[in-house]
């Protein structure tokens, strides 16, 4: 079986950290403009996420998930950090006119075919309002009190709906969980 | 032990959804240290994978963004004395 590219990184292989940043650069850059509140923030953190994936590699285990959601974990704690760092709003306005996309730099598309599937799955068990509120949160980056804002649901119904939905693709994915505690 | 647990995965959920101050950054690390049987990343990987279902991620780089990032590499395999060029 083929090495991944965090695992040749890991090893010394410098030709796999460009071939890193061709696989993974759309992933990289599509969260980076979802959470991000600027182009210029989205640059920055799409900098800063690539170094820290690269520095990350000796920590990759093929065995504990997919290489494009260790991508995605870690590029999601930076985001998430850079918005608590600077307490802005994750906003995509700012992105439409300044940038022309790339045509050459789609070659990850059929590496997360699989990912993408296995996520979908998963997203279908939950139930619409518990989905609706899971993807405000985690893909939109809204905090549980902006989520009740926009859905009318109080606050506390967020936190459980949240944190339900959230276990419940935890699991499906097959992790034990950390206390044994059920909703 | 219980309530050492409880607080475990409550912190590990808000890291995966909404992020931790500083301080309960540090609390994490210690309770993680302390139960290294927890898979401590599993919350933060439904996330991401959640984010994989559901993000377009069929626009390129843009190519100011991939001409810096082609200088980060460079600079990251500069200074890694293990990386084979």
């Amino acid at each position: 079986m083929a090495q991944s590219l965090l695992e040749r990184i890991a090893q010394g292989d410098a030709s796999a950290v460009t071939e890193c940043m061709d696989a993974y650069g759309n992933l990289v850059w599509a969260l980076a403009r979802r959470l991000s509140a600027t182009s210029a923030d989205a640059e920055d953190a799409a900098q800063e996420i690539f170094i820290e994936i690269w520095r990350s590699a000796p920590r990759y285990d093929p065995a504990v998930a997919p290489e494009a959601v260790f991508v995605a974990t870690i590029a999601r704690r930076r985001l998430i950090d850079r918005i608590r760092a600077r307490k802005r709003r994750p906003t995509t306005e700012a992105f439409d006119e300044e940038f022309t996309p790339d045509p050459g730099s789609g070659a990850d598309a059929g590496a997360l075919a699989v990912d993408l599937s296995i996520a979908s799955r998963a997203l279908a068990e939950l139930g619409e309002s518990q989905r609706e509120i899971l993807l405000l949160g985690i893909v939109d980056g809204l905090t549980h009190s902006e989520i009740a804002l926009a859905t009318g649901k109080p606050l506390g119904t967020v936190k459980t709906q949240m944190r339900r939905g959230l276990m419940k693709i935890r699991d499906l994915l097959g992790s034990d969980a950390p206390t044994g505690e059920e909703g | 032990m219980r309530d050492d647990l409880r607080r475990l995965d409550d912190l590990l959920l808000a890291r995966a959804t909404t992020g931790l101050a500083d301080a309960e950054a540090a609390e994490l690390d210690g309770l993680v240290a302390a139960h290294p049987e927890v898979d401590a990343d599993a919350y933060e990987r439904a996330a991401a994978v959640v984010c994989l279902a559901t993000l377009d991620s069929s626009i390129g780089l843009p190519s100011r963004l991939r001409r810096a990032l082609e200088e980060r590499a460079a600079e990251f395999v500069a200074a890694s004395g293990s990386i084979r060029r």
